[in-house]
């Protein structure tokens, strides 16, 4: 069996907020390896640095130390053109609150993404995408349906969808289910596993919810900005 | 991006905020409207005075020092003589036709306005038409109208006059015209219907006979009772006189359609006088009137020679005629002239005074293009001579300086505006932070960020243009109907006081976009500086 190919090299990452006697370092050499198809997730308790590090990661910050490579780039250094192009060609984010365009239907907001530069959808295939995906996130139904007419799972789940439409590698996902019931949530994660199993998205998810990190291969531990332990006892051999 | 694509995502975005927009946009439609409103009648009004009042292409040329020159010698203190000294200056002192008329403008400045001078003008480029006029020089009164206008007595008035070659108006002949609308169209079209012609009858005199009155002649011929203390009318080449009682043919003039709206606007409503337009005008063509050639209204004792009375007929309407006062052929101005120049004791009119009758009092020039009046200025003053001034000049910048204060205060407007929509745009961008972060994360750039808001304030600015001009129009169409229905006849009431070129269509809508643009420029570039990962922070 061949080593998979790295797709997230983190090597000695720190990050800081403010400046002055108000510096506060929330991120302490922060080293991380990430293959493709693996299947992740970080947990810690609330304000330990998850969200920043993913944020990180995402190429949404980039005011850090140390360097952080997405699918061989180092993003610290593309340009911001490249970097938002990398963003929608490889990656796919996922939010605790959904972030819905609230005005826009359901199949618009997961075609959203065709609107920049590295779409892979070719012109005018738009809506068969997104009704493909919306169908595959078991939204068939609702392809028409307004944000606020829908309940906190299909939310998500169109959000997922969304970052589905350019066939990413990597999903980013912040707290997916801290915002749903647990049966709902339940059916995330199912998804998610799905999405790893059968398409080979790469997923990364941050989660303080122990029933959502037993399920991943593999945990990463993270307090106060450092990582204590590395769980990999449910990870495949590499 | 996709053009159609974001094109529909950023009406979504509009739609969406459409109260705010729209409440934002009122100082922008405010000062569109006012923009559009404001030069549209600044043009209307322009052309009016320009096409109208004022021809812009119509320029006429006078010779240095007429209007001294010529009062002084009818004031009877021997003018001429004053004039000597220059005599040197001025090389066609003598009137003499055609000959190189340039080639001495280049050594000394030209006097007279000749056939030669004509020849010369003609012969520019920048000229379309140039056809030379005759004042009288003498006083004339003119006496008629009671029958035709219907009034209890007859107008009586002092009079200009001038003379116009018969082949510089358009004189139709067609016998017969099928419709009545045929009719009005030829009335447009023509200065001089038929039956009536604008010639000159001396020649067609010859062959009529003595009579004791009017009756004794044919209609529109008359008969000359009223004995001259010198009956001979000079012409231009062979002698001729019309008898005591002789019939002769009625003078044919034609007046001005400045004379007609000044009728039409000032004279007729103020005393109750019908009105006449070109197209009812049939029943007045014909009309004739006494006109008292050597006879002034202001001074009892104004010429040498006895005055004498002929018969005038108004035969048409033409833009050529002189403004205030009747026009007739040349060739009557010309005997007439001569008949009232000084004699001397054997009854010849005096060399010396000889341009009075052969040379023209001023050419009537209209040029090809406005850009094309300086060089032609620059050569008629080479030549020696001047232009008429009209006032045209003074109206014209009048209407440009008020016209020029209402377009800035328009734009002060506008300006004032775009703060306001760059304001609600930065309220607009706050409460879409959330979103921004959305579009980072899916993949825009910051330029997509700023193209996403400046497209919408342009499409906005493109609604509030329409809007502006919209209600610009509207009011225009008000004002039209309120100077129609409300306001009493002025002359040269126009029938739109307004002008809406393509260009002030398209500059309405191009300045509204442009100050939406410009206004949310700082906001848009704003809104692309801010950093994904804080957009996404949940507030
Ligand atoms: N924009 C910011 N400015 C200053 N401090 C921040 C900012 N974002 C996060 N922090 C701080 O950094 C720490 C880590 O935050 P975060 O990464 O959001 O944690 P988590 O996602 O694990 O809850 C927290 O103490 C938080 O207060
Ligand atoms: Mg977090």
């Amino acid at each position: 069996m061949s080593k998979p190919k790295t797709i997230i090299k983190i090597s000695k990452v720190s990050k800081f907020y403010g400046s002055g006697s108000a510096k506060q370092q929330v991120l302490h050499d922060i080293n991380i390896n990430i293959y493709e198809g693996d299947f992740i997730s970080i947990v810690g308790t609330s304000g330990s640095g998850k969200t920043t590090l993913l944020n990180i990661i995402g190429g949404l910050d980039r005011r850090y130390e140390g360097t952080c490579l997405v699918d061989g780039h180092n993003v610290e250094k593309l340009n911001e053109r490249r970097l938002a192009r990398m963003r929608n060609e490889t990656l796919g984010f996922i939010f605790q609150s959904f972030n819905l365009m609230e005005h826009l239907t359901a199949w618009e907001n997961v075609a959203l993404s065709s609107f920049f530069a590295g779409t892979k959808i070719p012109l005018g295939k738009e809506y068969a995408r997104a009704t493909e995906v919306l169908e595959k996130v078991g939204l068939k139904d609702k392809i028409n349906a307004y944000p606020a007419n829908l309940s906190g799972g299909q939310k998500q789940r169109v959000a997922i969808a969304r970052a589905l439409y350019n066939k990413p590698r990597l999903l980013l996902c912040d707290e997916p289910t801290g915002n749903l019931d647990s049966k709902t949530g339940e059916e995330v994660i199912d998804l998610f596993k799905a999405l790893n199993r059968e398409d080979k998205i790469t997923l990364l998810v941050i989660t303080h919810e122990d029933r959502v990190s037993k399920t991943t291969d593999r945990s990463i531990q993270l307090e106060d900005g450092r990582i204590v332990s590395t769980d990999s006892k449910n990870a495949p051999v590499h | 991006m996709n053009p159609i694509k974001t094109f529909r995502l950023v009406v979504k975005n509009i739609k969406r905020n459409s109260k705010q927009l729209l409440l934002a946009s009122i100082g922008i439609v405010i000062g569109l409207w006012a923009f559009s409103l404001f030069l549209g009648f600044g043009l209307g009004i322009t052309n009016v005075v320009e096409g109208e009042i004022f021809p812009w292409d119509k320029l006429e040329v006078i010779p240095p020092a007429t209007n001294l020159a010529s009062t002084r010698t009818r004031s009877g203190k021997g003018g001429a003589s004053g004039n000597c000294d220059e005599n040197d200056f001025f090389i066609n002192e003598q009137p003499n036709g055609v000959f190189n008329k340039e080639l001495e403008a280049k050594f000394r400045k030209l006097r007279y306005l000749d056939d030669g001078v004509v020849e010369l003008i003609r012969k520019r480029h920048e000229v379309r038409t140039a056809y030379p006029k005759m004042k009288f020089t003498f006083p004339a009164i003119a006496e008629g109208g009671m029958d035709e206008l219907h009034l209890s007595h007859p107008l009586k008035t002092e009079i200009f006059a001038d003379g116009l070659n018969p082949s510089n108006l358009t004189q139709c002949n067609k016998e017969e015209t099928d419709t009545d609308m045929e009719r009005h169209r030829e009335m447009r079209r023509c200065d001089v219907m038929y039956p009536f012609k604008f010639k000159d009858y001396s020649e067609d005199d010859k062959q009529l006979g003595f009579c004791e009155t009017h009756k004794d002649c044919a209609s529109g011929v008359f008969c000359n009772t009223k004995e001259t203390e010198n009956i001979w009318i000079f012409p231009m080449k062979n002698e001729e006189t019309i008898g005591y009682h002789r019939c002769y043919h009625a003078v044919p003039v034609v007046v001005s359609t400045y004379l007609l709206e000044l009728w039409n606007g000032s004279i007729a409503p103020a005393h109750g006088y019908p009105k006449l337009s070109k197209e009812t005008l049939g029943t007045f063509l014909g009309l004739s009137f006494e006109v008292h050639l050597g006879e002034s209204m202001f001074s009892s004792k104004s010429v040498n020679v006895k005055p004498f009375m002929r018969k005038f007929q108004l035969v048409g309407i033409s833009k050529r005629a002189i403004p205030l006062g009747v026009t007739l052929p040349i060739s009557y101005a010309a005997r007439y002239n001569k008949y009232f120049t000084t004699r001397d004791e054997s009854g010849d009119a005096m060399e010396r005074e000889a341009h009075k009758f052969k040379t023209f009092s001023s050419i009537i020039v209209r040029v090809k293009s406005k850009k094309q009046i300086t060089s032609f200025l620059a050569y008629i003053h080479r030549l020696g001579f001047t232009q008429q001034d009209t006032s045209a000049e003074t109206v014209g910048l009048v209407i440009l300086f008020v016209t020029g204060i209402l377009v800035f205060i328009s734009f002060v407007i506008i300006i004032i505006a775009a703060i306001n929509i760059a304001n609600t745009y930065f309220m607009i961008i706050s409460e879409r932070r959330r979103e921004i972060g959305i579009m980072r994360a899916l993949g825009a750039n910051r330029g997509n960020i700023r193209t996403i808001f400046l497209l919408e304030a342009g499409i906005l600015g493109f609604i509030d243009g329409f809007l502006g001009l919209l209600f610009g129009w509207l009011t225009s169409r008000g004002v039209d109907w309120v100077i129609w229905n409300v306001v009493p006849d002025f002359p040269f009431k126009p029938p739109t006081a307004f002008c809406f070129p393509w260009w002030l269509v398209v500059s309405t809508i191009g300045f509204g976009i442009f100050f939406c643009v410009v206004g949310s420029l700082f906001p848009a570039n704003h809104a692309s500086q801010i950093e994904p990962s804080e957009a996404l922070i949940p507030q």
